[in-house]
């Protein structure tokens, strides 16, 4: 990847420009916690996309490294694959890596091409969040620590529900979410999906066959296999990474150059019937309409029953941001598929009289959520929808450390670019009504001239609790993260809170489309 | 469903002028009508629309995010959306103010405003497809999967190593 080497050139010459100016901004306190290098040790397989830094193409990666607990990457090995360019699989070097007692760090990986740098959140030592952020590229996901007796053929055994999304072999950003079941003798014995392609909706496509194989040389040492499967008359071509026996990191290879990225994770009882699927969900989901980039976040009160209440939401069309409901709220319904029972497949759907009919598939790991997918008119977005648990939520009961991965995209009004961005980083809550955050973040935001900021102090208003905090009242969650840059930015948020250790966010500015996570951390 | 063979790439080459004419033709005269098209995006309604571009900026502070151009045309002005700015750097694709463009795509309603959706744009000899036929923007950079999200959901509650 010589034009990586090169795109760090030229954009390192433009940051040493950028820099020159400019005032100061504060730098975050020495971190406090329980993490350390020792929070990183073993195995993990990561995931991420976002933007090459030299084309702008989408790309993803997924891979393998090893930590040592000692502040080094041993050996490790990847897939990148640049849209429309095809794949390749490299290997990582010795490299290094550092963990702040916060939970945030860095970590390079070193092949032949060079040298990755990222920024990471530590959540557990079991899994991270993780940007890149050196200038070649911007691009975000995640990182699980692996368990090496799963890299077998049997370590992909069972239902798993999968949700990958990205582009179309002709650029189109395309959505395929479903369900597979797999022998765990190299054998997809059935499966379902449901492929939004270009805003063109398949409907459910069984699979008419589907096999997978670990790789010969990397699979014992790295989990890494191959896996192919065929419906609705296209050949789906994918490399995977194990987990271990309940998650699997996919990315689409192989001679198309439609890259769509993602995970399938097991499934376990689902619900066969409305009865079964019921209580209070958030939602949220993400890609793109005939605007450009799209959130729609909220939730809703499945009743047992195909009736939806209590429906709220906020969404993001490229900068117009709304509210559901805007006019009045009909036609909220949903459904488990019964024509493909045990698959976990549902819909469920609502209209605003305002806005519009809001519509998605989903395929549930349990009863108590999975992936959608928006099939909206003219919208291809991906997402996931959980059973909202432990109200009423407050400030005080939802103090405490979190680590925080937004990504999408922005709009710079001085550089008049638009472009992704990806954030990383930790905030502590407090137990106060307002003025409740602090932290730091690191990210990379292509839009500006900078492109990349680290150890960015966080403070603001931070997170303001509506009603009992599940918004099933009408009474809405705030989150506001006042960025101390100079000159200072905030993130707007609508958050939904799923439960005590997560909840989901979209951005409510103008001039940006993001969505994610926040998620408690634990050392 | 993948179509291996369509929309070979997300740039859409130079074309000759002529192919240029080819593209334009559909529904020719219709640019009295760049009244926002009811509902979806339906390329049924596409209509073409040609004038001079008053202004030309890639960060607009009204919604959608994305390109936008003031154009000038016989029937009044247009504010017209071209998506993402990528892609016109991508094709090294320049509008600058005073230029006459030409445009193949429908009008929509954002917020309280008209927006002329563009599918194709034409400067000179050089055409340009911006959307999809289903309206999309065409760009690599505005793919946003939920990726913590995603890890988070997808029942890692259970997660790690066992």
């Amino acid at each position: 990847m010589s034009r990586l080497t090169l795109s760090l050139a030229i954009l390192s010459a433009l940051f040493a420009a950028a820099c020159s100016g400019g005032g100061s901004a504060p730098l975050p306190p020495p971190p406090t916690g329980n993490f350390s290098n020792a929070s990183l040790k073993g195995q993990y397989a990561f995931s991420m996309s976002g933007q090459d830094g030299a084309s702008s193409n989408f790309f993803g990666r997924i891979g393998s490294f090893t930590a040592d607990g000692n502040g080094n990457i041993t050996s490790g090995i990847e897939d990148v694959n640049f849209a429309g360019s095809g794949s390749q699989t490299l290997a990582f070097t010795s490299s290094a890596y550092s963990v702040q007692a916060d939970g945030r760090g860095e970590i390079t990986l070193t092949n032949a091409t060079g040298t990755l740098a990222f920024s990471i959140t530590m959540l557990s030592p079991t899994q991270g969040l993780i940007v890149q952020t050196d200038l070649n590229a911007t691009a975000s996901g995640t990182f699980f620590l692996q368990n090496p007796n799963s890299f077998n053929a049997a370590g992909l055994s069972g239902n798993y529900v999968f949700d990958f999304s990205g582009l179309d072999p002709g650029g189109a950003p395309d959505s395929i979410v479903g369900q597979f079941v797999s022998t765990g003798s190299g054998t997809l014995s059935s499966g379902l999906l449901d492929e939004n392609d270009n805003a063109v909706p398949s409907g459910a496509a069984p699979f008419t066959s589907g096999s997978y194989q670990i790789d010969g040389t990397n699979g014992p040492s790295s989990g890494r296999g191959t896996l192919t499967f065929v419906a609705n008359g296209s050949t789906f071509n994918y490399t995977f990474y194990i987990v271990n026996g309940s998650r699997v990191r996919m990315m689409e290879s192989g001679s198309s150059s439609a890259l769509t990225i993602g995970d399938a994770a097991v499934q376990t009882s689902v619900p066969t019937s409305n009865t079964n699927f019921n209580g209070n969900f958030a939602f949220l989901s993400s890609g793109n309409g005939t605007s450009g980039p799209i959130t729609r976040i909220g939730r809703f009160t499945a009743d047992g029953n195909g009736g939806l209440g209590s429906v709220f939401a906020d969404t993001n069309d490229a900068g117009l941001v709304d509210q559901v409901p805007h006019g009045s709220i009909s036609a909220t319904t949903y459904a488990i598929d019964t024509n493909f029972p045990g698959t976990g497949r549902g819909t469920f759907t609502f209209t605003d009289s305002k806005l519009g009919t809001y519509q998605f598939v989903m395929y549930l790991s349990s009863s108590s959520g999975g992936v959608i997918q928006d099939i909206g008119k003219n919208n291809v977005g991906d997402g996931s929808v959980q059973l909202q648990t432990g109200a009423p939520f407050t400030n005080v009961s939802l103090a405490g450390e979190y680590g925080i991965l937004f990504a999408g995209v922005s709009s710079n009004s001085q550089t008049q670019a638009t472009a992704e961005e990806d954030y990383v980083g930790h905030i502590t809550l407090g137990s106060s009504n307002s003025n409740n955050v602090s932290g730091a973040v690191d990210f990379s935001e292509f839009s500006s001239n900078q492109g990349v900021f680290t150890d960015i102090v966080v403070s603001g208003s931070g997170l303001t609790v509506g009603g009992d905090g599940t918004t099933s009242s009408g009474t809405r969650n705030g989150l506001s993260l006042k960025l101390n840059l100079s000159p200072s930015s905030t993130l707007n948020f609508a958050p939904y809170l799923v439960n005590s250790q997560t909840m989901f966010v979209a951005g409510t500015d103008t001039n940006r489309v993001i969505s994610g996570t926040v998620t408690v951390q634990a050392p | 469903m993948q179509p291996s063979g369509k929309m070979k790439f997300i740039v859409v080459a130079v074309c000759a002028a002529a192919l240029a004419g080819a593209l334009f033709a559909q529904r020719p005269g219709a640019s009295s009508a760049a009244k926002p098209a009811p509902g979806a995006y339906n390329i049924a309604n596409d209509i073409s629309i040609q004038g001079t571009v008053l202004s030309y900026t890639e960060s607009s502070s009204s919604p959608p995010i994305g390109v936008h151009v003031q154009l000038q045309t016989s029937s009044g002005n247009v504010e017209v959306h071209l998506g993402d700015a990528r892609l016109l750097h991508l094709a090294k694709f320049t509008i600058a103010p005073g230029a006459s463009i030409r445009l193949v795509g429908q009008s929509h309603t954002v917020g309280s405003n008209a927006i002329f959706f563009a599918r194709l744009v034409q400067s000179g000899t050089q055409v340009l497809r911006v959307r999809t036929d289903h309206g999309l923007p065409l760009t690599n950079g505005a793919v946003v999967a939920n990726k913590a999200l995603l890890a988070k959901s997808q029942a890692d509650q259970k997660g790690g190593a066992r």
